[in-house]
């Protein structure tokens, strides 16, 4: 087990010199990274100690490797909008993001895991009914859309949530509902399919056969196989959520780091822009970690795939 | 992962779906001696498998139907839309500033209305359909080579190619398509070149996967084996041997992609980091008409209903395809 956790952990940190190789590229992707930085018709000197300042005025390796030494020290540079480094206000804006992020899995899991599970057992129940309505329509609805109509319904028409902003708990229903709609459905649609495989294999006939009451067929036998898969899945769709965030936080003008990184985009902060990549993929990278080695350390069996890992452990049945 | 999860056959197939009668096993009530009666064809658990299969097939599921149709109608409106409208999409009205639709008391003349400049809303809905669809095709065709490409390269080469190929496709799945469409903001110029470019890369991997798989199994199949022991070389074993033989799945994420690449689309316009200002598309209108939403809701809820409706089609006949692919009727 240790062995095979260092293996993941050097892994992820490969893929993380390649999410920092594509932030630096990012730099250079337009040809000229100061064309926003330099005022029209700034002089050539004033230019010219702009880029040393920036370290522009090297090799590319050179500034490629500079670059690798002081991330991994954690030092991204400064943003050129803002008068702080880079990933301190990146690092400022996170909690509020991850909370919102972390309310919508919740919202997501205690709605999706009881419908899942109901539509599983029963597929011609009316729990069923429900459940297909809502996989179908919340994986199409946008999330943009249906948080502007939220927004018009709870706090224009009723006013009982505020519709923008970061005030108190009560700022983080909305955005966290509208958030949470898309991995609802996608919970539902796993859980119902791998409950509905589950209960086929054989240790559920012999649990039943032996007269074993339903509950306790359920708890014991059927959840524990039927939802680590679902998990598993949730945990792998942190990046599709971050990147939902930022969409959301864009409806509801909610502080979090996705409004921050849509700001610097529209001012060509390219520091602050790479932090954002870095930061949010670092996340990504750990929460794949974290889910890999759990489910290696809950079965054994997940131990000798090494380094690599195949098709995810998504809707299997 | 950017891409609507592919999701597994089974992940759609409960009983109701595979065409098979559920195994006894299933059966909670002891008194039905299976789920009779899966819709009509006399799912008895006698009744052989093979024969209902068969008849099951001949007729669509009703999901796909929908999905056909509202597909369908998307498509005929994007085509012939703009030429039946006679509106101007871009004209502005400022007298007949948002106008409310027909159903809620407004005029034939404009049948959906107008927004905050008086702009005739149907006539905006069927040129913002060609966005989208052009988008929505364009990127999942871009994407599906990319990824078919590299998938097929690591698939039947072993080693550190095959190495590299599976930690390009870790690092962009660390990268979500929200994060990428910014970064690609922040340097290129906006344009529906740059969109297509943007989802492709973020969209490549689901492909690259399910080929890489695929492709390894083939290698041992024994037409494989055999066209290497004649002497076909390297490549022309890869593309005109195992090539043909992925393309089944492929088209079934393919056909699943579409209408996500088609929602992501319009979640980059309403972000701004779409198209280029002026250009019409869904995202833009429903950004548009947030700022009268109080007042004017329809600006907003109806491109936000035909996306939505869009989505819901292109999903359905996703889930048909793969059902059809993989043989489940």
């Amino acid at each position: 087990m240790i062995a095979f956790a260092l293996g993941r952990l050097g892994y992820a940190l490969a893929v993380m010199l390649g999410v920092a190789t594509v932030a630096f590229g990012l730099l250079h992707l337009a040809g000229d990274p100061l064309a926003g930085l330099v005022p029209p018709g700034a002089a050539p000197e004033d230019q010219a100690a702009l880029r040393a300042r920036y370290g522009l005025d090297r090799s590319l390796p050179a500034q490629y490797a500079t670059f690798l030494g002081r991330a991994a020290r954690g030092d991204l540079g400064d943003s050129w909008s803002q008068r702080e480094p880079a990933l301190a206000a990146v690092l400022d804006r996170l909690p509020a993001t991850l909370a919102l992020t972390g309310a919508a899995v919740g919202l997501a899991l205690a709605v999706g895991v009881p419908l899942g599970i109901a539509a599983g057992l029963r597929p011609r129940g009316p729990a069923a009914a429900v459940a297909a309505v809502v996989a179908l329509l919340g994986q199409a609805v946008p999330g943009f859309w249906l948080g502007t109509l939220l927004i018009l319904l709870f706090a224009v028409r009723l006013g009982w949530l505020p519709a923008t902003g970061l005030d108190s708990w009560r700022s983080l229903v909305l955005p966290a509902a509208t958030l949470a709609v898309y991995p609802a459905a996608t919970v539902v649609r796993l859980l119902r399919a791998s409950l509905t495989g589950t209960l086929r294999l054989d240790h559920i006939r012999t649990a039943r056969g032996k007269g074993l009451p339903p509950s306790v067929v359920l708890r014991r036998h059927l959840l524990p196989v039927a939802l680590t898969p679902t998990l598993a899945y949730v945990g792998l769709q942190v990046g599709f959520l971050l990147g939902g965030a930022v969409v959301v936080e864009a409806v509801f003008a909610y502080p979090g780091v996705g409004q921050l990184a849509l700001g610097a985009a529209v001012d060509r902060d390219l520091p602050l822009v790479q932090a954002f990549v870095v930061v949010v993929a670092a996340l990504v990278v750990a929460a794949n970690l974290a889910v890999d080695l759990t489910a290696a350390w809950l079965d054994p069996r997940l131990r000798d795939v090494a380094v690599r890992r195949d098709p995810a452990p998504t809707g299997r049945a | 992962m950017a891409t609507r999860p592919t999701l597994l056959p089974q992940a759609r197939g409960d009983a109701a779906t595979t065409g098979m009668p559920a195994p006894s096993s299933v059966a909670k009530r002891p008194s039905a001696p299976g789920p009779a009666g899966t819709v009509g064809v006399g799912g008895s658990p006698l009744a052989t498998g093979t024969s209902v299969g068969h008849r099951r097939r001949l007729r669509p599921p009703l999901g796909g139907l929908v999905g056909l149709a509202l597909v369908a109608i998307l498509a005929v409106a994007a085509l012939v839309g703009p030429a039946l409208v006679p509106a101007d999409p871009a004209a502005q009205d400022l007298t007949g500033r948002l106008a409310p639709p027909v159903w809620a008391g407004g005029d034939w003349g404009r049948p959906l209305g107008t927004d905050h400049l008086g702009r005739d809303l149907l006539a905006r809905m069927v040129v913002g359909a060609r966005v989208s669809l052009l988008v929505g095709v364009a990127a999942t065709l871009v994407a599906g080579a990319l990824g078919v490409a590299l998938g097929l390269l690591a698939g039947s080469t072993r080693g550190w190619v095959d190495r590299l190929v599976t930690w390009a496709a870790d690092v962009q799945l660390a990268l979500p398509f929200v994060v990428v469409a910014i970064a690609v903001a922040t340097t290129l110029a906006p344009g529906v070149d740059t969109v297509v470019l943007t989802l492709a890369v973020t969209g490549w991997v689901g492909y690259a996967r399910i080929v890489r798989l695929q492709a390894r199994a083939l290698r041992a199949a024994p037409f494989v084996e055999a066209a290497r022991s004649v002497g076909v070389g390297p490549v022309r074993l890869a593309l005109r041997h195992m090539l043909p033989n992925l393309l089944g799945p492929v088209a079934v994420v393919a056909s699943q992609q579409v209408a996500a690449m088609v929602l992501y689309e319009a979640a980059l316009s309403y972000l701004g980091l779409g198209v280029p200002a002026g250009t019409i598309t869904w995202g833009g209108m429903i950004a548009d008409g947030q700022e009268t939403l109080a007042t004017a809701w329809w600006v907003s809820a109806v491109p936000g209903a035909a996306l939505a409706l869009a989505v819901l089609g292109g999903n359905l006949l996703g889930d048909w395809a793969a059902n059809v692919v993989e043989g489940r009727g």
